[in-house]
């Protein structure tokens, strides 16, 4: 095996992110989670457009409640047909059935799905604030559309299924990875800039200071999350509309995951601050916010991005354990652990199963998460553990 | 009559067995980028009281030597039959099962490392490990074990010995972390003790005492010992014999005194002239032109051809040149280099 | 053992200051919620049909002892927990929090203390063989498996769990107690009851600190194992089970002990949303109860300082666990050489 000069002076003179990102690209398992991830990100962003119906109760489908999935087909016994299609099917209760609901399916009848329907209209950038006080109240009016990827000509088409209320599932579910998404990355960003806060001030001044810190630190960071996320959460009053009470969980969020990540901030920035490159940019005469900006944090940028991308799936669960509990988003904010609230009834888990679908997608995002994470934090720091 | 017998006394003693006999050791790992010969034919031996040491760069081979005498290297490699590594009539390369390698282990062959708080268990007692060692190999009570091992470390120097037996690796200084290190490895008697750079990491004053220590136990006890370093000036002052081993090969082996006095393979000429000159500490240092090639790229023919000033197009880069005896004693291993068999 | 007794009472030191600080964080908590408790109850007492003056709720404050600053409170309260161990009344159930708590709290502590161990007595083997096995598929099927348990969270699993039971069952697996047993007083029945009923929920609470752990030790032995004393011990003749567990097994538990804690604090954290799903009456299910249906925070406080002080105990003991296990520490300067 040859290895050219030319590849060697390549890899010599490469920067840092150029390695992490060779090594990371090389790593098959991280990069399959890494597309799906990208993926899923892509979809929650254009949850409005690929969703038939609309995911709050606006656009509930009253014919068919807690109806089950449909699949389109494409050929039934009337032959092939190139667009899909459905058949209706009709609930029907009755003294023969001996009272239980039972399904007919119209085998007749071709519903066609239609491709680029106009259909209910979703926003982007419109946001609505009502903070306490008239003068603060604003609107941005954002850009509305009204697409969707594929609708029906008759009747409805859900390929999740319904709810008990009629919304269709499908359209929740993909709200539901966006806001989850969204709360999630607020809370990490949050939580962030507060370790980022904290751990560095205790990390680069050290002594007291740091011995301070690392006491409040250590003590918040004792105290079991999600109970005093419960705790925090429910103060938040009733009243609250649910954009505000985004907010506040997010921030929550942030609150509760910033001891981990201090603590990681303030080890690195320890390392680094007694590294020679340091003691000599000093004696170059920098400033102090000189030597943080251009060199301790460019050093542990790496490290921190990968603290980062780990710490995301435990603020998705978090939210998702919260929510579930009714102590965090609620409806009508579909989050995934809003929707997980109803799949515990006993009723809904013998007969509605579908309802369990959204957990699919919270299984394989944690999941992407966690693999990407890993493939990260081994590109960044391949030394670590052999 | 007298001297017939003072001839046959003469040809007994020439031929003594040796304690260790390396025949056509050809050593491989298995790696995610290939198989890499790391011991390419190699042909070794060793009798009593001699201290040979083998020279090298690293990722010469001289450590994956050492350690396939006690089968001690990793789990993806191979050793290509055909090879032999024979002490006491039997072929070690050849065993599979612990019992076996146990003999050998701790046992007839004992090995010293370079770092020695590291091959110390940094939690459990010294004394302790070499109590369970010698349990291990000698069939003596718990009692006597603690006596021996003791007494070794009285041998080897360690003040206190009763105090220090009953401590912790990390309690130790550097040299007597060391001494320590030996006195363990001796206490089973075993014939061949295997050096694996015991003096790179120590300081100079250290590093004599410890050369002088195991100087006089290999007179005392007549031990067979290995001595593997990257430090010529070490060699000249401890060892018999030496074998210069480059890439995987000996390239040059014989009498210390002999191979420093008259070097012939040009590796061994430009590592002896690599040396600062004592007479003149202002001349500028002659290293050993190139580098040391990847074992994965191994050049054809002779492996030192790309670094070697006499190199033979159409020579030196075809043919592979075998060990072969210059005089007595004195094997090079250089077709640029006239030897009896030539 | 100089050094020992001061490092024992250094950490308990600050383990009485950690406690101090995380009990002022949750009286806080406690107080900030609007409305003060003599409010609240005789708000609830007006639900009844009782009418209230601004007399009876300032008699009822001064009663409850609310009308004294907040240092004061807060060191009544603490005094009342310490001395007495009295948690003080429920503000909306108006019954001693220590009645209400007792059983519950032992309850949970025993489910999850018993998860924890289950979790590393099979983390501890399967890690090991994880790190040590010649062949690298059982290793990637096993490293695998301990993905899939760190990724899907308790909860979730507790879900699927119910999901699969009552689908073939039918709904009879949740809850702690059978119905006959759900107030009665401890027996031998009752206890067989119990442990018939509670593999389910420190099956689903051991879950992730299972995963954890056994990537934890798994990465600790391979570590280990390539270090040079081990080689040297193997260069000794040393061999097969003594090799490994007296050798890098033995110096890689001192990581182990030390996550302890952590692990339990994990354990407490998904314990609430399990107790939810799987319908088990103790202290974290009364803890949801008291935050998300009746904003009882005095229960709340008392029932996450509780959880919070038993890890820092946990902790404490560990800390010292550590000493005694490593003559690093113990012998050399306080956090080893």
């Amino acid at each position: 095996m040859e290895i050219s000069s030319k590849q060697k002076e390549a890899y010599f003179t490469a920067t840092q992110m150029q390695l992490v990102t060779t090594r990371f690209f090389a790593n098959r398992a991280a990069m399959i989670a890494g597309s799906i991830l990208l993926f899923m990100i892509v979809i929650s962003l254009f949850s409005g457009f690929l969703s038939p119906y609309d995911p709050t109760i606006a656009g509930r489908d009253k014919e068919y409640e807690n109806g089950s999935p449909q699949i389109p087909i494409f050929w039934d016994h009337n032959g092939f047909s190139f667009r899909p299609f459905l058949h209706s099917k009709t609930k029907y209760r009755g003294a023969d059935t001996n009272f239980r609901w039972v399904y007919k399916v119209d085998t007749e009848n071709r519903r066609y799905i239609t491709f680029f329907p106009k259909g209910w209209e979703y926003k982007y950038f419109a946001y609505n604030i009502n903070l306490p006080g008239k003068n603060l109240d604003f609107r941005i009016p954002g850009l509305t559309f009204d697409r969707h990827l594929f609708g029906i000509d008759s009747g409805g088409i859900h390929l999740f299924g319904t709810d008990k209320a009629g919304k269709d599932l499908f359209s929740r579910t993909l709200n539901a990875i966006y806001i989850s998404l969204a709360v999630g990355t607020l809370g990490v960003f949050i939580s962030f800039v507060l370790s980022l806060i904290i751990g560095g001030i205790a990390g680069y001044y050290g002594g007291w200071i740091d011995g301070l810190c690392q006491m409040f630190t250590d003590a918040v960071r004792t105290i079991p999350p999600i109970p005093l996320f419960m705790c925090l959460a429910a103060f938040a009053p009733d009243t609250w509309s649910s954009e505000l009470r985004f907010f506040f969980i997010a921030t929550l969020l942030g609150f509760i995951g910033w001891p981990t990540l201090a603590r990681r901030v303030r080890t690195h920035l320890l390392t680094e601050r007694s590294q020679e490159y340091i003691l000599a940019a000093k004696l170059c005469g920098a400033s102090s916010t000189h030597i943080i900006i251009r060199h301790l944090l460019p050093s542990f940028t790496s490290y921190i991005i990968v603290d980062l991308v780990i710490s995301f799936p435990y603020m998705l669960l978090s939210e998702t354990a919260l929510s579930f509990i009714g102590l965090g988003l609620r409806e009508p904010v579909n989050s995934l652990g809003v929707l997980l609230q109803s799949a515990t009834k006993a009723d809904v888990l013998l007969n509605y199963q579908w309802y369990f679908l959204p957990v699919l997608f919270l299984i394989i995002l944690i999941l992407s998460f966690v693999f990407v994470g890993d493939g990260l934090r081994d590109a960044a720091d391949p030394h670590r553990n052999k | 009559m007298v001297s017939a017998m003072r001839l046959t006394l003469i040809e007994t003693n020439s031929y003594m067995t040796n304690l260790l006999e390396i025949k056509n050791l050809n050593v491989e790992f298995d790696t995610d980028e290939g198989r890499i010969l790391a011991v390419n034919n190699l042909f070794l031996s060793l009798k009593e009281g001699e201290v040979l040491g083998i020279v090298g760069e690293s990722g010469s081979g001289k450590s994956v030597t050492a350690k396939s005498i006690m089968q001690l290297n990793p789990g993806n490699t191979h050793y290509k039959s055909g090879g032999e590594i024979i002490i006491d009539d039997e072929n070690v390369l050849k065993f599979d099962s612990t019992k076996d390698l146990k003999k050998i282990r701790g046992g007839k062959v004992s090995m010293i490392f370079q770092e020695p708080m590291a091959s110390f268990a940094p939690a459990i007692k010294i004394g302790h490990q070499m109590v369970e060692q010698l349990l291990l190999h000698k069939s003596i009570d718990k009692k006597e074990a603690k006596n021996i091992s003791i007494d070794m470390l009285n041998r080897v120097g360690i003040s206190d010995a009763e105090k220090r037996f009953n401590q912790y690796a990390f309690e130790l200084s550097g040299g007597m972390r060391q001494r320590a290190m030996i006195a363990m490895a001796l206490s089973t008697m075993p014939k061949l003790l295997l050096a694996d750079e015991p003096t790179t990491a120590l300081d100079v004053t250290i590093q004599a005492q410890v050369l002088d220590l195991i100087k006089s136990i290999v007179k005392e006890y007549q031990m067979g010992v290995i001595f593997i370093t990257h430090d010529l000036g070490v060699i000249a002052q401890t060892a018999d014999y030496v074998a210069v081993m480059y890439l995987g090969c000996v390239v040059e082996s014989g009498p210390v005194r002999e191979i420093i006095k008259n070097p012939k393979h040009p590796y061994t000429i430009g590592l002896l002239e690599a040396l600062p000159d004592v007479n003149n500490l202002d001349a500028p240092l002659k290293p050993v032109p190139g580098n040391i090639p990847s074992p994965l790229e191994r050049p054809s023919g002779c492996v030192f051809h790309t670094r070697c000033n006499l190199y033979e197009e159409g020579k030196c880069n075809i043919e592979f040149p075998e060990l072969k005896n210059y005089s007595d004693d004195h094997q090079v291993a250089c077709l640029k280099v006239s030897t009896y068999e030539q | 053992m100089i050094n020992f007794i001061q490092f024992t009472l250094t950490r308990a030191v600050m383990a009485v200051i950690t406690l101090l600080i995380v009990s002022l964080i949750v009286f806080t908590l406690m107080e900030l919620v609007p409305g003060t408790c003599a409010e609240r109850y005789l708000a609830f007492k007006n639900t009844q049909g009782s009418g209230i003056s601004v007399e009876d709720i300032e008699a009822e404050k001064r009663r409850l002892g609310l009308d004294k600053p907040f240092p004061v409170r807060f060191g009544t309260w603490i005094k009342n927990i310490v001395v007495d161990r009295d948690f003080g009344d429920s503000c909306i159930l108006r019954v001693s929090i220590n009645d209400l708590l007792k059983e519950r709290f032992y309850i949970s502590l025993a489910i999850c203390i018993t998860a924890l161990i289950f979790s590393y007595l099979i983390a501890i083997p399967v890690g090991i063989i994880s790190a040590t096995t010649k062949y690298r598929s059982l290793d990637t099927v096993l490293k695998f498996i301990s993905y899939l348990g760190i990724a899907l969270p308790n909860f979730l699993v507790a879900l699927c769990i119910m999901l699969f039971m009552t689908i073939y069952y039918g709904d009879t697996m949740t809850g702690l107690f059978s119905e006959e047993f759900q107030n009665a007083p401890w027996s031998a029945a009752r206890v067989k009851d119990f442990i018939s009923r509670a593999w389910l929920p420190i099956f689903v609470l051991g879950w992730n600190a299972t995963a954890f752990a056994l990537q934890t030790v798994r990465a600790l032995i391979l570590d280990e194992h390539g270090k040079l004393y081990v080689m040297a011990a193997k260069a000794r003749g040393i061999s097969g089970m003594s090799l490994l567990w007296r050798y890098p097994a033995k110096h890689s538990l001192g990581p182990v002990i030390n996550s302890l804690g952590f692990d339990l604090n994990r354990i407490f954290s998904a314990l609430p949303v399990v107790a939810l799903i799987l319908v088990l009456t103790e202290a974290g299910a009364l803890l949801i109860e008291s935050l998300a249906r009746s904003n009882d925070q005095q229960l709340a406080g008392a029932i996450i300082f509780l959880l919070t002080a038993t890890i820092i105990f946990v902790n404490f003991v560990t800390d010292i666990m550590l000493a005694i296990m490593d003559p690093r520490i113990r012998k050399g300067v306080m956090g080893g050489n």
